[in-house]
């Protein structure tokens, strides 16, 4: 019950200022761009050819600077405003805070992607589409965004300026895109889904990462680890 | 109801509380008063499960703060210091939504918001945005959020910071009236309303406390008896120097024509009845001598001033 009033005020509140729109704007601009402007071989126009690769292949960096300019409201601001010291005097279990807060800006990122299901649709009006293709680049993004939101609001925990949860956050994301270990590279795992491979080891990771940052967030709530008066 | 034991909390290497141990009295608005910086948000924030205490625990009904339940915490109203809101929330967006968070169903906050409006004056604002409220308004909306379950206790952190002198009168009134059926802890440094709205008065400083007790033992605190306040009808020219002729009188202030206050030891009787035979020596009639009120403001001055045990 509470997670869900914390999930609909997050909402309300990314979509009664500009950022919310800016947001799903941007974000579907930023998709599209490959698959209809660029230059590359991605331009289905150029190709000639009904692929998505290139458009599922931006996601990964998209969602780098998206995720982060996101989440970098989400603990900072209460924080900032003072908020949280309102929300904790609740009595509410930490862990509902933090999912009710997940599950909020989670929403925008879907609705975000649902913004971008007309560019598939339009390719598949001017060729034939794989669609098992399509299906399995937008489970793969959802499972990727969840586990790159969870990291950010975790890192938003630890401060209060906007500006340094955004940088922190943008760090962590540029990190774990370029690391060469493919066990960590978000990018890596991305790649199977991106080609319509759907490897459920990709899914776990991307899952377990989520739950972990997820639960790191609940119990940096919980031993109200900054300690010094807001 | 509300027990403090041995509370000690630290920011780095400052200590803020330094083993807090006071009970609140059920029923009774007490007044928490302490110089800035004396622990007394940090004790609150303790007090409500937004901070930890390092030692010691904060019991509720004997139970400690730290294992209460979401049910249990909905006993407790707080109003943080400077009110913290959602600024792109409206006023009816906020309390809805702090009330359907700790449980409320959707009918119950209408019908409770609806309740609240009126004597929080809140009606002509209710689906204004926080952001364009002022600062009165701003407060108004805190303590309504605060009264949203009718808590049976009231944690109140300087309610009337920033406001003019009307809205301070408002808000402290009805705190007043809250305080006839609940518990209320009110942090504020506006000593002259102490002695009409608060029972019981606690005093902290450098996380201590250094006095509990009614507002009237705490004036009784006040070090200054040396002032007397005479009133004569009419004084002779030169008064103030006849009267600094007397050995009992170490100076003499001039308040108006016929009104002085002399400085003095009285609280040695003796010389008090050596100023009287002095005056009616040299034909000086008395309208009024009285010794001048006790003062909280000296006597917090007196209490927060000292070195803590």
């Amino acid at each position: 019950m509470s997670i869900w009033t914390i999930a609909r005020k997050e909402w309300q509140h990314q979509l009664n200022g500009l950022l919310g729109y800016l947001f799903c704007a941007l974000f579907v601009g930023a998709t599209a761009y490959p698959v209809f402007f660029s230059q590359s071989y991605g331009n289905v126009f150029l190709s000639g050819v009904a692929d998505l690769r290139a458009f599922f292949g931006a996601f990964p960096f998209t969602f780098s600077v998206f995720i982060p300019a996101l989440a970098m409201r989400s603990w900072a601001e209460e924080r900032r405003l003072g908020t949280v010291e309102l929300l904790l005097s609740y009595g509410l279990p930490e862990g509902q805070l933090v999912l009710g807060k997940f599950l909020g800006q989670y929403g925008l990122i879907v609705l975000s992607l649902a913004l971008t299901l007309p560019v598939p649709i339009l390719v598949g009006q001017l060729a034939p589409l794989d669609w098992g293709q399509v299906l399995c680049g937008y489970l793969g993004a959802l499972f990727f965004a969840a586990a790159s939101l969870a990291l950010c609001q975790f890192l938003g925990t630890f401060s209060q300026h906007q500006i340094l949860a955004f940088l922190l956050c943008s760090l962590a994301m540029t990190v774990l895109l370029m690391v060469e270990s493919t066990l960590l590279n978000f990018a890596w795992h991305f790649q199977n889904v991106a080609r319509g491979v759907l490897d459920s080891r990709d899914l776990v990771f991307y899952a377990l990462f989520c739950l972990v940052f997820l639960f790191a967030s609940r119990q940096t709530l919980i031993t109200r680890f900054w300690s010094r008066p807001w | 109801m509300i027990r403090f034991e041995g509370v000690h909390k630290a920011f780095g290497s400052k200590k803020v509380l330094n083993g807090l141990d006071f009970e609140l009295k059920p029923g009774s608005v007490t007044g928490y008063l302490g110089p800035n910086g004396a622990g007394k948000t940090t004790s609150m924030r303790i007090l409500t499960n937004a901070l930890q205490a390092d030692q010691g625990q904060v019991l509720l009904d004997g139970t400690p703060t730290t294992e209460l339940t979401h049910e249990a915490f909905k006993k407790i109203g707080y109003l943080p210091e400077h009110t913290p809101l959602y600024p792109d929330l409206t006023v009816w967006e906020f309390l809805e939504f702090s009330a359907r968070v700790r449980g409320m169903s959707a009918p119950a906050t209408k019908h409770r918001v609806g309740e609240l409006v009126e004597p929080c004056g809140l009606k002509a604002v209710l689906g204004q945005a926080i952001a364009t409220l002022s600062k009165g308004y701003r407060q108004r909306v805190g303590l309504a959020q605060a009264l949203l379950l009718d808590p049976p206790i009231l944690v109140l952190d300087e309610p009337t910071t920033g406001l003019d002198p009307n809205q301070i009168r408002e808000i402290l009134k009805l705190i007043g009236e809250l305080g006839r059926e609940k518990t209320v802890l009110l942090s504020t440094h506006i000593l002259s309303h102490v002695p009409t709205l608060c029972d019981q008065v606690l005093v902290l400083n450098q996380g201590h406390i250094v006095f509990n007790g009614t507002p009237q033992a705490m004036a009784e605190r006040d070090p200054d008896r040396s002032r007397l306040s005479l009133v004569t009808a009419h004084a002779p020219e030169q008064f103030q120097k006849l009267m600094e002729s007397c050995a009992q009188v170490q100076q003499v202030q001039v308040e108006t024509q016929h009104r002085y206050t002399l400085i003095g030891s009285w609280q040695n009787a003796s010389n008090v009845r050596l100023l009287a035979e002095f005056l009616q020596k040299h034909q000086i009639p008395i309208l009024e001598l009285s010794p001048e009120p006790l003062s909280l403001d000296r006597a917090f001055h007196h209490l927060t001033e000292e070195v803590s045990p």
